[in-house]
Order: structure tokens, then sequence, then C-alpha cells
């Protein structure tokens, strides 16, 4: 008998904790989330860079997302974006700050300033984050006060990053000249472990899901402008423990280079941006793929991937002087999902759940 | 004797006939009675199009202003400033800043490494008048220009009286002006020498767009130069001149509103000399001019890369007039200039050859009731099969007040060096711009009995059509210059130029408003929403007016400009609004014999407007300025 009371008691708790209280709500969806954030650097000098939105939930693109929630312009030359913590900071390159806005409303909490050149920035704590620089600096910032707290040398124009576990990789890739080194920082220490001798130009950086670092150097030269002493490009690999090189992918050819470099982490598949379009690489083969897997006519500007719906974003400025465009295409087979219209120069691609 | 008058009659009849508007204050002002001359003339001016005069009064009321700021305040002059003393550019009926020629003693000053002009680095007070030709001929060179030319005059220092001008401004943020003039000669040598300086913190405030007062920074320009014309009247052995000009200019840089205040410097500095000698024997004039040019550029900044560029071009023109009959003349010439630049972002040393052969036919007809003239040009740069060029217009007049306008014009613009060879992304393979332009227009004139009152009322229709217009487009990685797209430019002009003499007094008004749609016909890029849409920076609507009222010894001059919203996209959904300025300037004159002296009182932008020409870049407020003038005659 007393067993089964306690077992009635049980249900009625249980129906009682299933009944729809009316008065709770339902907790709201973030505003900016399911969705793409597309970084739109704007005209140098002359313009505003942005930051265009894509719900991926309606399909609806939201853009110049700073001025219209915060009633100013955004700055110039609206390089990346981060988030962390809740806060979305946006590296605002020619004006020389981050602006910091809730993750959740995109209203500003603060401005970074101080910085040089600014170009990229990793988050590695709630109150620690390096912004990357062409002081050829990396700024320690704390993000508690929104400060730069420290700087530790890098090499040429630092310019993307990759967080390996209590690691930062720093891509050198030159700035206005030429570099071919990754900086590599122990983030418990700030300290410099190791410069590693790479190739020309190291434009993409972008790991596996068993640490193996993969970075693409694109080479000195310009797409089919050849010059005497261009380099080719090389796909490689880095081992995170020793940060040593363990493949070496050399591009056949002087005149065209790659850029970018993103993954498909399941299928252990590389994605980079080539003339003609976009190429992939299936890890473990022994030559980089220069037959565009999706073709375009002329070079893609920025690469992304969604991991979450393995679609592949890719950008087209037309003449960087009008809104360009964001071409979505399904990584299995190539396939062009839609395209959308984004701001001037959509440079970059941050993807949020 | 016959001939000197005869050289001297074009310029008395254009003047009568378009700018009635030399109000310098004279010597000894005497008012006589009006004189209409009616001999026949020929002019070498190119019929069927409308030549627009700044005139000496102009200059006067300005003497701090650059070439830039005296153009602001014509409405078919399009001026592109990213701030006083920074660059500025010219557009003309809607075509690109390198369209447009300026030109000095038959020369074309144009930097052979970009092709257009900085019109801020041109102190206004070395010219006794500058004139605008839209569509054209440089009408001292027969150079073709797609855009336009604007000649800068400073011949008439050569004319009569000993005197010395001397005068110093100071304004708002900064302004320290000094200019001098000495003029000097006799019936035999002329020379004129000029030097000035110039220098503005432009450290003005404007408001941010979070409502804080700044003061912009790292906005400091300074400038300085002279100018020497020697004039050499050789009688039977013919004409002889010289003119060299040198001026050194250094500016600091400053950024946008929303980016860093700037660290970024630029360093100017040109050399122009020009001999010519001419001489005139029965039915003919034989002309040879030689000139040479340099130009240095640097362009530094701490975190990038100097950019430095040194060019010369040498230019040879030999010219033969011949009078076919007393209504008709033949002009027919071979001029050939050779241009050569280095540079670090050249990679070597690049050079560019470029003859011409041309012949132009004037002449009257019907009793000077209709002028006529047609230039044909044949041009090669020793790469590109040659090009022929032409042009053709008429003059009419329609009724007693009444003339009537139209011409054809086939032109071409050479691209220039950066065009070709810059590194990366230069472009040997680049092909001469074409236009065909066509204008026709009306001008009617009013005369008051007495004479007191003049009036010109203008208007000009025009369509010019621009082919293979290079535009740098992105490439696979680097921006390259291609013959990518068409430009269809049409449009009115039209102005009303109204004098009124009272007493000794006198009310001169002038209006002008264009209207111009600029628009891409042509695109290779998918999905290009340019197609169509206005060029950026290109407003389709200006408006200006300009009033001088002379009292006795007090000049006041008000001059308004409106300018219409323009698009700083080229999809045309980014735009900048209108804006409407105002300038006031007073002139008080003092003479005590042989000594003039001037007080000007200055004030631009009346209504403090807050405007951007450059989308981010904010132009000053409020300005004063006060300038002493003395003018020492003999």
């Amino acid at each position: 008998m007393k067993k089964f009371s306690i077992a009635i008691c049980i249900c009625l708790f249980a129906f009682t904790a299933c009944k729809k209280d009316e008065n709770e709500t339902p907790a709201p969806l973030p505003k900016y989330g399911n969705g793409v954030f597309i970084i739109n650097e704007g005209v140098f000098q002359s313009g505003t860079g942005t930051v265009s939105f894509y719900n991926k939930s309606n399909n609806v693109v939201e853009h110049d997302l700073f001025q219209q929630i915060n009633g100013i312009p955004l700055g110039n030359v609206a390089q990346s974006l981060t988030q962390y913590g809740g806060r979305t900071y946006i590296v605002v390159n020619n004006s020389n700050k981050i602006e910091v806005v809730g993750a959740a409303d995109f209203k500003s909490v603060g401005t970074i300033d101080g910085l040089v050149s600014p170009r990229y920035m990793t988050a590695v704590s709630g109150s620690k984050g390096y912004v990357s620089g062409w002081d050829n600096k990396v700024s320690i910032i704390n993000l508690a006060t929104l400060q730069i707290s420290g700087y530790i040398d890098a090499g040429t124009g630092p310019e993307k990053m990759l967080l390996r576990d209590d690691y930062l990789f720093v891509l050198n890739q030159g700035g206005f000249d030429i570099d071919s080194t990754i900086t590599v920082i122990n983030t418990l220490t700030d300290a410099v472990v190791k410069t590693i001798q790479v190739f020309h130009k190291p434009t993409g950086i972008t790991a596996q899901d068993d640490g193996t670092i993969w970075v693409m150097c694109s080479g000195r030269g310009w797409n089919g402008f050849p010059q005497p002493g261009d380099t080719p490009g090389h796909l490689i690999s880095i081992d995170p423990q020793s940060l040593e090189l363990e493949t070496d992918l050399v591009f056949p050819d002087t005149d065209y280079h790659p850029e970018k470099l993103v993954i498909d982490k399941t299928s252990n598949t590389l994605y980079y941006n080539y003339p003609g379009g976009i190429c992939r690489h299936e890890i473990g083969e022994s030559t980089p793929d220069v037959t565009p897997f999706i073709s375009h006519a002329g070079l893609f500007y920025a690469l992304g991937y969604d991991p979450k719906d393995k679609v592949i974003y890719a950008s087209d400025p037309l003449n960087y002087n009008q809104d360009g465009w964001v071409y979505r295409y399904r990584a299995s087979d190539a396939a062009k999902i839609d395209s959308i219209r984004a701001g001037i120069i959509p440079g970059e691609f941050w993807f949020v759940d | 004797m016959m001939e000197r008058w005869l050289m001297f009659l074009p310029v008395i009849q254009i003047f009568s006939l378009f700018e009635v508007h030399s109000q310098e204050p004279a010597d000894t002002a005497m008012n006589l009675p009006p004189v209409n001359i009616t001999s026949k003339y020929i002019s070498n001016t190119v019929a069927g199009k409308k030549t627009d005069v700044i005139d000496s009064l102009r200059i006067e009321m300005n003497p701090s202003s650059t070439l830039s700021d005296l153009l602001q305040m014509h409405a078919a002059a399009i001026v592109k400033s990213y701030g006083p003393g920074s660059l500025s550019t010219l557009s003309l009926r809607g075509t690109s800043a390198t369209h447009t020629d300026i030109s000095w003693h038959g020369i074309t000053l144009n930097q052979v490494s970009s092709g257009s002009i900085d019109f801020s680095l041109i102190p206004s007070q070395l010219f006794s008048g500058m004139s605008i030709n839209r569509n054209g001929y440089n009408e001292d060179n027969y150079r073709p220009a797609v855009g336009g030319v604007v000649t800068l005059d400073n011949r008439n220092n050569y004319y009569p009286h000993n005197n010395i001008l001397t005068s110093l401004t100071t304004g708002s943020h900064g302004l320290l002006s000094h200019f001098t003039r000495v003029n000097a000669g006799n019936s035999f040598i002329r020379t004129s020498t000029s030097i000035y300086f110039q220098e503005n913190k432009n450290n003005y405030t404007y408001t941010d767009y979070s409502g804080k007062e700044k003061n912009l920074e790292n906005a400091m320009v300074t400038g300085s130069g002279f100018m020497q014309d020697i004039y050499l009247d050789l009688e039977r052995s013919g004409k002889f001149s010289y003119s060299v000009w040198y001026q050194d200019n250094q500016r600091e840089v400053p950024g946008s509103m929303i980016s860093n205040p700037g660290t970024s410097e630029r360093f100017d500095k040109s050399l122009r000399s020009v001999m010519e000698w001419e001489k005139t024997g029965g039915n003919y004039t034989i002309m040879a001019r030689q000139a040479y040019i340099i130009d240095w550029f640097r362009y530094s900044d701490i975190y990038i890369p100097s950019s430095l560029i040194n060019s010369k071009v040498y230019l040879s023109t030999l010219q033969l007039t011949k009078k076919i009959s007393k209504n008709f003349r033949l002009n027919s010439g071979l001029s050939n200039e050779f241009s050569k630049a280095t540079g670090n972002n050249y990679e070597m040393n690049r050079d560019r050859n470029i003859s011409s052969l041309y012949a132009s036919f004037t002449g009257q007809m019907f009793e000077g009731r209709l002028n006529t003239s047609t230039i044909a040009r044949i041009e090669t740069d020793f790469i590109h099969d040659p090009v022929m060029l032409y042009s053709a217009g008429l003059t009419g007049k329609i009724l007693p007040k009444l003339q009537s306008r139209i011409s054809f014009t086939r032109t071409i613009h050479q691209p220039s060096f950066n065009d070709l060879y810059w590194v990366p992304g230069g472009n040997p393979g680049l092909k001469p711009e074409k236009a065909v332009s066509a204008e026709t227009g009306l001008d009617y004139y009013i005369h008051g009995k007495t004479g007191k009152f003049t009036s010109v009322l203008s208007a000009t229709m025009f369509s010019s059509s621009i082919s293979d217009w290079i535009q740098w487009i992105p490439g696979e990685g680097f921006w390259s210059p291609e013959n990518v797209t068409r430009v269809w430019s049409r449009g009115i002009e039209s102005s009303c130029n109204i004098d009124i003499k009272f007493n000794s007094h006198s009310l001169a008004l002038k209006i002008g408003y264009s209207y111009i749609l600029s628009t891409n016909e042509e695109s290779t890029m998918a999905n290009d929403e340019a197609l169509n849409k206005q060029l950026i920076y290109l407003p389709n609507h200006k408006a200006t007016v300009q009033t001088d009222l002379q009292l006795k010894k007090w000049i006041f001059s008000a001059g308004s400009q409106f300018t219409g919203k323009s698009y700083v996209s080229s999809d045309n959904k980014y735009f900048l609004p209108d804006y409407f300025i105002m300038d006031l300037t007073i002139n008080r004159e003092i003479i005590d014999k042989k000594i003039k002296l001037n007080l000007l009182a200055g004030i631009s932008n009346l209504f403090n407007e807050k405007y951007q020409v450059v989308q981010h870049y904010p132009m000053p407020g409020r300005e004063f300025r006060l300038t002493l003038m003395c003018k020492l005659l003999n």
C-alpha cells in the first residue's frame, strides 16, 4: 500500500510537472542565432564597413546591423568578427579599433582603441584575447576592461590565427610585403615558443579533429600577373605537438595562387579559392587539386564553410563599389543553392548555431 | 601695323560676345560710350561650342583661392574634393577626372603618371583669367579632350603698364598666403615675375557621427612657387616668349571621419617651361613651341611603403596659319609629345611617344553671320593604329539677337602611365578611350538702348558616348585596368548673365544650372547592378548664382552653389545628400595717385553648412579671411 501511494504521488508530481504553467514563456531564440554574419569591408577610406546577418531560419538578410542598432557607422574596413562569452567583437581595420557588441542584440558594449591596423581577433577566455595587427605585433587584450594589456612581436603582417589547446598559431602573411612564417604563442605565458618556417604568404589556417593543423601558403605573386621570382602555393600540415611540417603539397604553377582554407571535419575535406572557382582536397591525397570543384568567373573573395548544413559560402564583391553577392553551394555535389545580397566587399563569414 | 590690330580683334570680339565681366578696378576710371567693332575677324576658336570664362574680377575677389575653389562656383564644373588643400579633381559633362585637360601656354599640364591634375595645387592669383571648353579640343594646341579643357591665361599680365602687386591673406584655421607679381617692360620687352607662398593648418572643427566636436588632424598644407614670363616683340623677326613655372607643395593627408586620423603625407613638385616663337608675314603666321615639364611625386606613410614617381615630358609643336581669303583661315601643324617616367611601382623606366598631324579650317560666311570651324587630327603612339579625329562646328546668327551653335566631335584619351605600367595590374595593351560628342545651343543677347544693360541667356544640350572607358576592375588577386565599359553622358547646361551699369556703379549677376545624366552602359560582370546607373560622385543637378555689386570704390560679391545628391556606390544604393553653400566677399579700394590698396574681407560657407563632397570627409564650416592687396602703378 505504501509503495502504491508513493507511486501515485510520483505520477501526480510528474503530471503536475508536465502541466504547462501559463505564467512561463518559452526562452526566446537568440536574435542572431542559426545564421551567418557577413562582414563587409566597405570602400577603403571613403566608405564604412558593415555587418549583415543571414538568418537561415527564414532566409532573411538584415543589413548594416551596427548602424541600425547603435546609430553610428561601424568604421572604415570591417575586417573580421569573432564571438566569445556572449559578446561579438568586430575588428575595424582602418579605424584602428574593435567594436564590442552584445551577441544577442548587437548593442554596443564598448570599444577597444589604441590598436594599429588590427586584422583578426581570437579570444582564449572571458578575460583575454589576442589581436593580430599590421604593426607586426599581436596585441593582448583584457576583455574585462577592453584595454590593451601587452604586445607580442610577430612576423610581418600577422593575419589569421588559430587556437589549438594552449597554443595560438599566427599566420604572418606579409602585410604590404611578404612573409613565410607562423608565430606560435603559448597563451598561458604569452611567450613565443616557436617561429615555424613555412612558405610564402600563408593565407588560410584550419585544423582537423585530431589536431593536425593545415595551412594554405599562397606563394609569392599575383594570379594572372606573372613576375620573376614568383613562387608556387603550398598546402601544408603541421603536427601540433612537434610543431614540425608533416605534409607539403606543392601547387604546379607559379602563375596561379590558391587562397584561403576551410575544412569539413567530418569528411576531412579541405576547400580553398583558386582561379576559376573553389577546389577541394581530400586529406590523404598526394597532390593538391587545381581543377575547380565549384566554377566561377574569376576569383572568389571570401570563403566560408557551414559545418552544420555542410554548405560552402563564397563572396563576389563585383567592382568593389556596390553591394556584393554571397553564393551558397552544397559541399556534397557543388550544386548552387542560392545567392544572397550582402554589403560592399563581403570579406569574411562567421557562423552561428 | 594692320596685322597687329587683327591679332587683338579676336580678343575684343570674344569678350564682347561671351563674358563681358572684366570689372577690374581701373587705374583711372572713365566711362566711355559703347563702341561697336564691326570689322571682320577670323577666330581660331572652335565654332559651335560654348566657352565659359572666369575673369580677372573673380580671381581678384578670391586672392588666396586655388583653381579648385574658383571652379566649385561654376555650374558646369563638378569638383570632387577631399577638403581644402587636399586632392581635388574636376569632371566636365559627366566624364572622369582624367578626361579634363588643363592647359597653359598651349601645353597640357596633366601628369603622365595619373593622367589627371590636382586642381588644389594651382593658385588662381597667378592668372588673369581662365576659360572652360567642354567635349572638344584645346584651342591652343588642338589636342583632343574627352571631357574638356580648362585654359589658364596669364598673358594679360604682359600688357600695359608697369606695376607691382603684392597681397597678404590671413584667415581661419591658420591660413596664411602671400603673393607678389612684378610687371615691367616696354614695347620691345615685357616681363612678369610672380612668387607665392601659402600655408593652411586646416584644423577646422567638424561634428562626428556620435555628435562630438572634433578637429581635423593631419591636414596641414604648405605650398610655394614662382612664375616667370618674358615676352619679346622682335618686330620683323617675330614675337618670342618664354615662361617658366615652378611649384613645390607638401600636404599631410587626413583620414576620413571613420578611419584613423591619418599618417600620410604627399609631396608634389613641378617645373614647367615653354618657349614660343611666332612670326607673321603677309598671309601667313608661323609658330614654333617647345615645352618641358617635370613632375615629381612622393606619397609616404609610416605603415605602408612609399610611392615615388618622376616624370618628364618634352613637347614640340610647329604650326602654320595661312589666310586663304579675307574670310577663311587654315591652320596646320605637327606636334610631338615624348614622355618618360620612373617609379617604384613601375618595373622599369617607361616612355611613350605620341605624334600628331592636324589641320583646322575656320571661316566666316554671310557677312559674319555664320562662323564655321573644322578640325582634323591624326594621332599615333606608334604602338596602336593611328587614330583619325575630327571636330566640326557652326555658330550662326538666326536673328539679330539670337545665335545658335552646333558641333560634332570625335576625341580620344590616351591611357596614363599608371594604367599601362603599374605593378601589379598595369595593362600595356590598353587602347585609348574614344568619345563621340554632339552639342547644340542657343544664345540670346539683350542690349539696353543706352548700353547700360546687357544680358546673355544661353542653353546647351549635349550628348557624349565614351567607349573603351578604362576602369580598374578586380582580377584574380589584384586590380587591373581594362577597356571594359561604355559611358553615355548627356544633359543640359544653361546660364543667364546680366550686367547693369548705373551712374558710376555696376551690378553683375550670373546664374548657371547644369543637369547631367552619366551612366554605365556596359558591364563584363554577372549580376552587375551598376549597369545603367549614374556614375559615382557625379550629381545630377548643380546650380550657381554669382552676384557682384560695385558701388564706387566698394565691391560686394555673393556666390552660392547648390549641389544635388551624388551617389557613392555604383549600384546607386548609397548617396550623399545635397547641399547649399554661400560665400561673401567685400572689397574696398583706395587709390592714391600711383598706389592702389584693396582690403578684402570674406566669409566662406556663410550658413555653416555641414556637408561632404567625398563620403566621410567633412568639409569646413564657416571660415573667414582678410586680404590686403597693394598695387604700385607706373
